[in-house]
């Protein structure tokens, strides 16, 4: 009796097991070959299963045991999840980016892993495409953190429907201005229906902390200075902030990031809200941001990247010919609806 | 409430209600699938005795939290490294007990709990440098002196002046 109903549990954890172990997420073939958690098995996974089956790779604890000595540091079990990729990238996604982007020394396990997982290779300012990596979008999906836009009068768009019928937002470019200027307006009163918010996705928002801290931080004599300059770091306020250290290596050498480029009119303009608010937010920036992105004319275009009513922002940093960027999505529902009312 | 026996791979059985061993989705997902009550023990054969105590410790705290999203496109689980504060002790365990804990979340299908345990390991790899890092979980440098070297050069960029 007892053994059928093992044997029955065994059955069902074996089915739903399937190709992988537990959480983690279907793995490709190549990858699936280094370590199947198998479910009701044996617990001990033989090393030649951790893909490890050269000795020399092996962390010095498994070499130790294997060896009969003593002083175990680290453990099997440590040696086990490190050695299973979707376990690390899923310890990797919470470590900081800078930690990240000089990881890839740790290993050839973790250069691997840093190297082909696309939300790492996002994080370390890796990824090359124009589109953005599945979970980056899930977390922009997901972490939106409101905040009320002050200025509403920057967020002027066009509306279109795609093939689907779903309705597109096109932020205005130089084509699509004269256009835009049909359209009506965001309402300035007060009292209006309007309740646009400009929402940050985690981790974009720490983004934008950081060109943020680096504009709001440029003394006035740097101001229009072409790229940042290595002086700029020399300030023992912007040493003193750790944010800024993501943009700090991005600026060094010479790469250019067009985005802190302070124009005249930009300039201008933290000065006033500095001026009239005696405090220089982020949600100003924001606001810096979202004139410079949606109606400058020295900067690219934007690209509009969702129908959904969720827009994404591209505000395009420069280096060395490479087009990086850093995502600022805006919510635009209501935005949407209120047109679509007039 | 109901109650069911798990069977750790050490042959020790712990009876637990069943409402806080479906925390786990594999062992909720076995339930349904059995369609009863188990009356024998269920084995958790990849689990010893004091790992599965740590989970059910764990499950019995969480008893009443929602349950996470299906979805994994809202999961929030990568949000910050943030750990609540009973959680932070719950996990202040020597290391091979720190993995033990997230090898048993990921085979019994705890989200919630491996997302603790994974932050956690992050934050031990915060703010460190490789060798610090290799040092911390005894990791072997398996480059040859050309990759590491090839490997800094192309980190040059991020490396402080």
């Amino acid at each position: 009796m007892q053994e059928t109903f093992l044997h029955r549990m065994r059955m069902v954890a074996n089915s739903m097991q399937t190709s992988h172990g537990g959480l983690t997420p279907p793995l490709a073939p190549e990858i699936d070959a280094r370590l199947r958690l198998d479910p009701l098995g044996d617990i001990n996974v033989s090393l030649d299963k951790l893909d490890m089956k050269d000795s020399s790779r092996l962390p010095q604890i498994l070499q130790i045991q294997k060896d009969g000595n003593d002083v175990p540091i680290s453990s099997a079990a440590s040696a086990k999840a490190l050695n299973t990729y979707e376990l690390l990238e899923q310890i990797l996604i919470h470590v900081d980016d800078a930690t990240l982007i000089v990881a890839r020394l740790v290993s050839k396990a973790w250069c691997e892993i840093l190297e082909t997982s696309q939300v790492l290779r996002w994080k370390t300012w890796r990824w090359e495409h124009t589109y953005l990596p599945r979970l980056v979008r899930q977390d922009y999906n997901f972490y939106v953190q409101p905040i009320p836009l002050s200025d509403s009068e920057y967020c002027s768009s066009s509306s279109d429907e795609n093939e689907d019928g779903k309705a597109l937002i096109y932020l205005n470019s130089r084509g699509r201005r004269a256009q835009a200027k049909l359209l009506p307006k965001i309402p300035e009163n007060p009292q209006s229906p309007w309740t646009g918010r400009c929402e940050f996705a985690y981790p974009y928002v720490d983004g934008i902390q950081k060109l943020w801290y680096a504009v709001s931080t440029i003394p006035e004599h740097l101001w229009g200075t072409p790229a940042l300059s290595d002086a700029i770091y020399d300030l023992p306020m912007m040493k003193s902030i750790p944010s800024v250290e993501l943009v700090r290596p991005r600026a060094y050498k010479g790469v250019r990031i067009e985005m802190l480029h302070v124009p005249w009119r930009t300039r201008s303009q933290i000065g006033n809200v500095y001026r009239k608010a005696n405090g220089f937010k982020l949600r100003d920036f924001v606001n810096v941001i979202l004139e410079h992105t949606l109606l400058g004319d020295k900067l690219p275009v934007p690209v509009l990247r969702s129908g959904s009513g969720l827009i994404l922002v591209s505000v395009w940093l420069i280096k060395e010919n490479r087009r990086e960027e850093i995502v600022v999505g805006f919510e635009l529902n209501r935005h949407q609806r209120w047109i679509a009312a007039q | 409430m109901s109650q069911i026996t798990l069977l750790s791979s050490d042959n020790v059985e712990m009876k637990v209600d069943k409402e806080v061993a479906e925390r786990s989705i594999l062992i909720k997902n076995m339930l349904e699938d059995v369609g009863e009550t188990p009356d024998q023990a269920i084995p958790i054969p990849n689990v010893n005795e004091g790992v599965l105590r740590k989970v059910i410790e764990w499950c019995e705290h969480h008893r009443n939290d929602p349950p996470p999203p299906a979805d994994e496109d809202s999961d929030s689980r990568k949000k910050s490294t943030d750990i609540e504060e009973w959680d932070q002790k719950f996990m202040q365990v020597d290391q091979e007990m720190l993995f033990e804990i997230i090898l048993a979340a990921n085979y019994l299908d705890i989200k919630p709990l491996l997302d603790v345990g994974c932050k956690t390991v992050a934050n031990m790899i915060k703010g460190k440098s490789p060798e610090e890092i290799r040092k911390t979980f005894n990791i072997q440098n398996d480059f040859t002196p050309e990759e590491e070297d090839q490997i800094r050069r192309e980190n040059e960029w991020a490396e402080d002046r």
